[in-house]
């Protein structure tokens, strides 16, 4: 190692430069968000932080109505530690290996020290927004209900050392697989990774209470050697400060978390900012590797579809395969949908109640999660389009601006794509799904026309709002998190609330069914109409990015 | 002692071998041109020059430093200027430019006059305010240049300088190259323009494939060759003789 790098020392006039500059970025990659013709005022980290706020008011209940503080913290810490976990890993490009960060700053006399430590303090102040937002209900809660003023100090330090522990683990992990692997293969690794963290988040909120027993939300104390194992315990610990816990063993829990947080952060400066540079740039240049078979594949059975479609949506179809190869947010957003899929179906399935047959017995005798099924066909078309207008070779969007193509069609190409490749599937596993609860064909037919208009009706709102060029806008910091956000909220209005009023008004009555299913006709072809008009509009006045 | 000397380097991605033993050196005060069709290797070899990338093997010394030992060093006497527009476009002009100039530790006062000295000189200083995502790549090209000029560096090295910009800019940018060399810099650049390279520069490389093909003056680049120009010299050192009849074949294919 060159003598210069080992006695490497941050320069914190160059430190504060680059941070001063991180932050400017990041409040100012608002514009062509979404749906927005350019203009757009807000960065995709305030819809981050929303989101975050409305987990909290939900974790806030938890903190005032579960008995023992000590578990409903560890809660808390948890959900925090995960939703840290995750958002930097589905933003990780641009929070710590950003290309572009290191085709500007490396000609530039800065140490690879600096460097890092610019990237990691940026990170850290990105994700202490995010826990801020998630842990401000949450204290005032707490403090409410206990009336302890400790807890303002007490358990925004918790939070804080839990998000902090966390973002170092993740960027340990990231900068030493650097070190070894190239980019393309840590960003392969921690898409499969994302996709089982993504389908803890979908539905840990089930599972949890599932598995969770009712004497483990009595324990008030580290009484057994499993809960002291849990890293968020170590951090919960820290409430033995405001003098809520009897016994001694806070002390020494919270001893373990700081002695983590004190080991993953010396790692970080010493092993790891060295040659953190240098690391990037290995990762960058690595060769490129061959096709895989799986596009060519896939490409194959496009071309057999091609009689169906027109040049444009074939030419799409194409482009959103190779993507999925070798976009790896495209592919970490798509990947987070299966299992989550999964999951909602078979916590559906396995539910007391299953899935009822409303034809027969209406939405009482249901389990409470059959709704989930319905929820899941919802997500796709929000998650889905919000992941196809945005990629980091977004430059390469000049052939659709640049050849004779329909703009038009281009852009109502992808909601083909998906009314084909997820929406359809979906529905024929719904079918045998169906057909095994109801004992019903008839009633199971019957029940997927009403989803199937309702979920194209969501598709039409999900292009009148989003509608693009696909792959034509740069990838900004926070983005993916605010399409899932959206993906979450919309689905509520468009599939759950009708689903409810259907079940509860028309299901029964023949009559009103078929009133219904003439109805949910008229609005699918009326809000197909209008999406078209509205996308030609926008097709008319979309530019190119360069 | 040279301003810039290359050793035997090398670097391989992967199983391709971009630059292959390659060594040359630049003297203080010249305008040296790196010369080679697409792929040959000039951009790694820059890169390798600035420390962006570590070479396989070899040696860089600029000024008598090496780019291994002392790259800090090293990159606080050169000046680049990228063949991709690298820059952060939602900065305005002057945001990015003070991010260098403090990156480069120049005191707050000199960095404000360089940057409006520059601008003014570049036709530019309208758009200093301006968000650079709205900039032309001329535009993005010239502000990449004041970049590199800010902290008055002893060699400046271009990546295909002349790749987006009019007419008039280029003229700007050839006057400022020749006035740079007066002045007592050294200037590097690749470039596929060969008049360019033929009106500017005193020596030069040619590289393929990552290997040295010829190097020196301009006369004696074309009597390695045996050609007597250099249009005719690059085609036959790279091995490309055959341009008519590939022109041909193009228009062939479109029947």
């Amino acid at each position: 190692m060159p003598a210069e790098h080992t006695k490497q020392k941050v320069d914190f006039h160059q430190l504060k430069h680059l941070l001063i500059v991180a932050i400017k970025l990041d409040m100012r990659s608002g514009s062509q968000q979404f749906g927005g013709k350019g203009s757009g005022k807000f960065p995709p980290i305030l819809y981050l932080v929303l989101f975050q706020f409305m987990i909290s008011i939900g974790l806030a209940l938890g903190m005032y109505f579960m008995p023992a503080r000590l578990v409903s913290t560890i809660l808390v810490v948890t959900v925090a530690m995960t939703f840290t976990a995750l958002n930097i890993m589905v933003e990780f490009g641009s929070l710590i290996m950003s290309p572009d960060d290191h085709d500007i700053i490396s000609p530039l006399p800065v140490n690879s020290r600096t460097f890092f430590y610019s990237k990691l303090i940026n990170l850290f102040f990105y994700t202490t927004i995010l826990t801020a937002a998630l842990g401000i209900a949450p204290t005032i809660a707490v403090l409410i209900k206990t009336g302890n003023p400790m807890y303002a100090l007490v358990f925004p330090t918790l939070l804080l050392a839990a998000n902090t522990a966390t973002s170092l683990a993740i960027s340990s992990v990231y900068a030493s697989l650097l070190k070894y692997v190239s980019r393309e293969r840590v960003t392969s690794i921690l898409s499969y990774v994302q996709m089982i963290m993504g389908g803890v988040v979908y539905t840990g909120y089930i599972v949890v209470p599932k598995v969770v027993s009712k004497s483990f939300i009595q324990v008030e104390d580290i009484t057994d050697w499993w809960i002291f194992l849990l890293p968020p315990t170590w951090y919960a610990s820290f409430i033995g400060l405001a003098g809520e816990i009897d016994s001694s063993h806070w002390i020494w829990s919270s001893l373990v978390g700081l002695a983590a947080l004190g080991m993953l952060y010396m790692y970080c400066m010493t092993y790891l900012s060295i040659d953190y540079s240098a690391s990037i740039a290995r990762s960058l240049t690595a060769s490129g590797k061959k096709e895989p078979k799986s596009v060519k594949l896939w490409q194959g059975r496009i071309g057999a579809l091609g009689r169906f479609l027109n040049p444009e949506e074939t030419a799409v179809f194409r482009l959103v395969w190779a993507q999925f190869k070798y976009d790896s947010r495209f592919k970490m957003t798509i990947l987070a949908i299966v299992p989550m899929t999964v999951l909602y179906i078979f916590l559906a399935v396995v539910d007391d109640g299953g899935i009822a047959d409303p034809f027969v017995s209406g939405i009482a005798e249901a389990g409470p999660h059959s709704f989930l099924v319905f929820f899941a066909m919802g997500i796709f078309p929000s998650m889905i389009q919000g992941g196809v207008l945005h990629s980091v070779s977004y430059q390469a969007s000049w052939i659709f601006f640049a050849t004779p193509a329909n703009l038009t069609n281009v852009m109502l190409s992808t909601r083909r794509f998906i009314q084909l490749f997820f929406i359809l599937p979906y529905l024929l596993a719904l079918l045998v799904v169906f057909c095994w609860f109801f004992g019903n064909l008839l009633h199971s037919l019957m029940l997927l026309v009403v989803l199937y208009f309702l979920t194209m009706i969501q598709l039409s709102v999900t292009y009148l709002l989003f509608a693009g060029v696909p792959f034509s806008r740069p990838v900004k910091k926070g983005q993916n998190a605010a399409s899932v956000f959206l993906s979450i909220i919309m689905p509520v209005c468009t599939i759950i609330l009708p689903m409810v009023l259907l079940e509860a008004f028309v299901f029964t009555s023949p009559a009103a069914y078929s009133v219904a299913l003439v109805l949910l006709l008229v609005m699918e072809r009326l809000f197909s109409r209008f999406t078209q008009g509205r996308v030609a509009v926008r097709a008319a006045s979309v530019r190119y990015l360069d | 002692m040279n301003m810039l000397t290359v050793e035997n380097l090398s670097k391989c991605f992967g199983e391709i071998e971009a630059v292959k033993d390659l060594s040359f050196t630049v003297l203080p005060g010249e305008v040296f041109g790196l010369l080679g069709p697409n792929g040959a290797g000039k951009t790694t070899t820059i890169k390798i020059i600035i420390g962006m990338l570590d070479p396989n093997s070899g040696n860089v010394r600029v000024n008598g430093c090496s780019v291994a030992e002392q790259p800090l060093e090293v990159k606080k006497r050169i000046g680049y200027v990228p063949e991709n527009c690298a820059l952060y476009e939602n900065l305005t002009a002057r945001e990015y430019l003070e991010l260098v100039g403090n990156l480069h530790h120049l005191p707050p006062d000199r960095i404000a006059t360089q940057i409006e000295r520059l601008l003014t000189t570049l036709d530019l200083v309208d758009a200093i305010d301006r968000r650079m995502t709205g900039y032309s790549k001329g535009m993005k090209q010239k502000i990449l240049l004041t970049s590199a000029l800010l902290h008055n560096p002893d060699l400046i090295i271009m990546d295909e300088p002349f790749s987006g910009l009019d007419s008039n800019s280029a003229a700007v940018f050839k006057q400022l190259i020749g006035q740079l060399v007066a002045g007592g810099k050294t200037v590097i650049f690749s470039s596929h323009v060969l008049e360019v390279v033929e009106k500017l520069c005193g020596r030069l490389l040619i590289i393929h494939e990552g290997e040295k093909l010829a190097a020196g003056t301009i006369k004696e680049v074309l009597a390695q060759a045996g050609e007597n120009s250099l249009e005719k010299a690059f085609s036959k050192l790279t091995g490309v003789t055959d341009i008519a009849d590939r022109a041909a074949d193009i228009l062939d294919a479109l029947e």
